[in-house]
Order: structure tokens, then sequence, then C-alpha cells
């Protein structure tokens, strides 16, 4: 519903659905204030009983030319930081969409490998949850920030470490048959 | 007795009778929190006019810090005077706009490195930008595609913003691309109280948005942050230890209090419960027990009786 008047005093005053149950926050290239007063006040009239659920933290998503706009992961920590809260977060390298895939498709993670270009969401998320995990060099990850991770102490940063990698996902073809 | 902030943990004691005279008789000044302090909304708190002029009267100043970054210090002059508080002068209040628009001309103007300033992208509104303007900084307009080699863009400053879009987000995060270009925030709060109860987000809530889009931390100009204290010992050379500071909020004026060091008095008219200091003073982290004030009161207005007739 549209919101009345110009001014957070007049947000405040709109309806609220009583049926409203979950503030989910996902990409919104038409967040605003005004949305994340109402997202506040949801999460404030209905406490424990209303859920906040973020569709993934993804900082930024890049575009072509090596610029980027700003990502989800954004936005859920406006609304965590008003709101004072964590949120669930369903996506990478959350396992939570694994456990999706993996229930209606009976895998086994011991013979199951996860492709991706990103460290922190693909490669965590697979090897969080038993997979292989393979890199492609065709995103956002270069080979001397994997370098870097497997160089290092900490524990975190070596579950960033995938099992292998390639250059492109094209370099799996000669491993199939005809 | 006497106004020490100095070391140990503060004992949020309830202030009145002797214990008020002792204290308040030796400071030579406070400084106030506005929001819930001394208004809330468009009322005064009871009696708070009248603590005032009671300070005024003993001959002890009163200086405001607030983490408000909505308003000029000019409108918050005419606020203080349509409210019932008499001889409030823009001069004696520090809000964090004004505070965050003398910071960025200290750092794009007042080094020798001669680069001519730069321009600062602003997402606050009008009080804000015109704090800016008035400390001799050009603002970049909104709505630009890419920056201007001619004259960069040298700061993205988050302010209150409640026309805070998508967009605007986007357009910060090509400035912040450059690691030349500062990010600067007014103040820290996650969240304002409503006079019905609720909550509307605060700058901090958009800070974030903006630290995690450009993996930047940005500089806080606001409590619990000390900027604005330099700024007061600047224009008016307060003694710490003959100060108070009053404020409502436990993790921005009492905190800003002790790392000021300042001795602190919480008053409940504002966001902070009696229990959410003794939930601090009962913690084991060392951070929680920054956050116990010296003393409470009610209101400000318990104050009164501590000053002579």
């Amino acid at each position: 519903a549209a919101l009345p008047g110009p001014a957070p005093a007049d947000w405040a005053q709109a309806p609220l659905d009583p049926a409203v149950r979950a503030v989910l926050v996902g990409f919104d290239e038409h967040f605003s204030y005004a949305k994340l007063c109402q997202a506040l006040r949801y999460l404030l009239r209905g406490g424990p009983d209303c859920l906040l659920v973020g569709t993934n933290r993804d900082h930024r998503l890049p575009l072509e030319g090596g610029t980027a706009i700003p990502g989800t992961g954004c936005l859920v920590k406006a609304v965590e930081t008003a709101a004072q809260r964590e949120a669930f977060i369903v996506g990478k390298p959350n396992r939570y969409m694994f456990d999706c895939v993996a229930s209606e498709f009976n895998i086994d993670p011991a013979r199951t490998i996860m492709v991706g270009d990103r460290l922190d969401t693909d490669i965590l998320m697979g090897n969080s949850c038993g997979l292989t995990t393979l890199l492609t060099l065709t995103g956002v990850t270069t080979l001397d920030e994997v370098k870097g991770h497997q160089e290092s102490d900490c524990p975190a940063r070596q579950s960033l470490v995938p099992d292998y990698y390639v250059d492109s996902i094209a370099d799996l073809l000669p491993a199939l048959g005809d | 007795a006497g106004c020490s902030g100095g070391g140990g943990m503060a004992s949020c004691r309830r202030l009145s009778g002797a214990a008020l005279r002792e204290v308040l008789g030796p400071a030579q000044g406070l400084l106030f929190d506005c929001d819930g302090v001394l208004w809330a909304g468009e009322r005064a708190v009871p009696g708070a006019p009248e603590l005032l002029e009671r300070l005024r009267r003993s001959g002890k100043a009163a200086l405001f810090v607030s983490n408000n970054s909505r308003r000029s210090v000019a409108e918050l002059e005419r606020r203080f005077s349509r409210l019932g508080f008499r001889g409030v002068r823009a001069e004696h209040v520090f809000s964090s706009a004004l505070c965050s628009a003398l910071f960025l001309r200290q750092r794009l103007l007042g080094g020798g490195n001669g680069s001519g300033g730069g321009r600062v992208f602003v997402l606050g509104g009008e009080g804000l930008r015109g704090e800016v303007r008035d400390a001799g900084l050009r603002l970049a307009g909104e709505g630009e595609a890419a920056p201007s080699a001619a004259e960069p863009v040298r700061a993205v400053l988050v302010g209150y913003d409640d026309q805070f879009t998508f967009a605007k987000l986007s357009q910060a995060c090509g400035y912040l691309r450059d690691p030349q270009c500062l990010l600067v925030a007014t103040d820290p709060d996650p969240w304002h109280p409503l006079s019905d109860g609720q909550r509307t987000p605060g700058t901090g809530s958009l800070t974030a948005a903006v630290e995690t889009a450009s993996g930047r931390k940005a500089l806080v100009v606001g409590k619990p942050n000390t900027y604005m204290f330099d700024c007061i010992v600047e224009r008016f050379g307060v003694d710490p230890a003959r100060t108070l500071m009053v404020g409502d909020r436990l993790e921005t004026d009492i905190l800003f209090g002790k790392n000021c060091g300042l001795s602190t008095i919480l008053t409940l008219t504002g966001v902070s419960r009696l229990e959410e200091a003794q939930a601090y003073m009962a913690s084991d982290s060392a951070a929680a027990k920054e956050l116990v004030p010296n003393y409470y009161v009610d209101s400000i207005a318990d104050l009164i009786p501590g000053l002579d007739e």
C-alpha cells in the first residue's frame, strides 16, 4: 500500500497488515528509507513471532567492465542494524539451499561436486556440506586469492580453499565420454 | 565529592539530596544531549527550561551535544526557543551535522596538501547539507553518472537520510572506489524513538549498508566517539574534570562521557531504561561496564534542587 505523507512521522502511522509474520530481504533496486521503516515496524510489532529472513549476504554484484552494484547483503545489514537482530540467511554459504536440494534429489555428498566462482559463498558452502569443491576461474576469484587462504594459519580461511580448480567449466569436457 | 570521571566502574547511583549538591556544586558546566533529555518530540520535558535558567543564574555553563544530524544549529536555536528554552544560541549547540562539516573541512580544506578540497556527496537532508556548505565545502549533485575529474568527490557523508535509496547507495559506492575518498558518518545510532513508542531507522543502519557495499569502515563523528568533545573544547575550553555529561542513551551519551573523562548522569525520560544500566553493571564484560552511568535521575528537573536558590 502507498505510504501517506512525505515524512517518517507519516509513515509510522500507516496501517500495518495484521497478517504479516515475516520480513524477507532480497535484492531490491527500489530499496528506500520508507521501506526500511516499514520493515522495522513489522519486526518490532511481531518481536520473535515475526521472522527476519535474508536471501543472501553478497556485498556486491559485479557488472561488466569491473564495476559493481551493491548486493543484497547491504540491505540485510541495514535492516539488521535498525532492528538490532540477526537475519536467517537462506543463501550460500549457509547450508539451507543444499539441504533443500539434498532432500529432494537424494544426493550423496561424497559423490557430489560443487562448482562455483566465489570462495566465500560457493566453495565455503560446498566444503561445509561435505561436497567435493571445484573453483572455476571465469568469475570473481583469482588463483592468488586462493593461495593466500591456503598459506594462512587461520582455519576459517582454510575452509575457503577448494579441492580443485579449472580455468573454465569447459575444461571438464575431456573427462566425459563421447 | 566532585566531578572526576576517573577510573573504576561507575555505580549508577540515584542523584538526589546531599550527593546532588556535592556533584553539582563544583561543576563549571554541563553538556546535555537533546532528544529524550530536554524534549521528547515537540514537548519540552517538564522543568527542563527552568533547569537551564537556574544553571544560567548559578553561573554554570550549559552546552548541547546531539547526534541528531537532521537540523542545522540555526534551526536548533529556533527549536530551543519555540519549546520554551531561553538564552540558547547556535554557538552553544554541537550537532553531529555541524561537527561532521567541521571534520570534513579539516580533512579536505585544512591540510597543506593544496588539492583544492574536492566535493562531498551527502546522504542526508537539507539541514545536514546546509552545515556542509556553511563550512565552505561543495556538494556533489545527485544522479551524476560518473565522478568528475575536474573536481573529484573526496568524501561521502552518511547522515540521517529519510530519502535514502538504492540508487544513492550505488552512487556512494562509485565514489568510494577511489581509496582517497573518505567515508564519514554523522552518528552510529541504529534507530530513534518516535513519540508514540515506535522507532525510526537511524544513520547507523544506512552506514551499515554503505560499509557493506564499499568494503570500507566509516569514520563516525558522533557520540560515543570523542570528536564532538574536541569541537566543544576548541570553542569553549571546558575542563572535563569540572564538567558533567547528561544523556538518555547509554551506548552513546554515557559512553561518550566516559570516553571524554566526564562524570555521567543518565536521565530516564528517553531511550535507556534503568534496568539496562543495571544489567550492564552486573555484566562480566569490560565493554559493558563502560556503559554504566555514575548517576541517574528520573528527569533533569530533578537536578534543580542541587543548585543554589
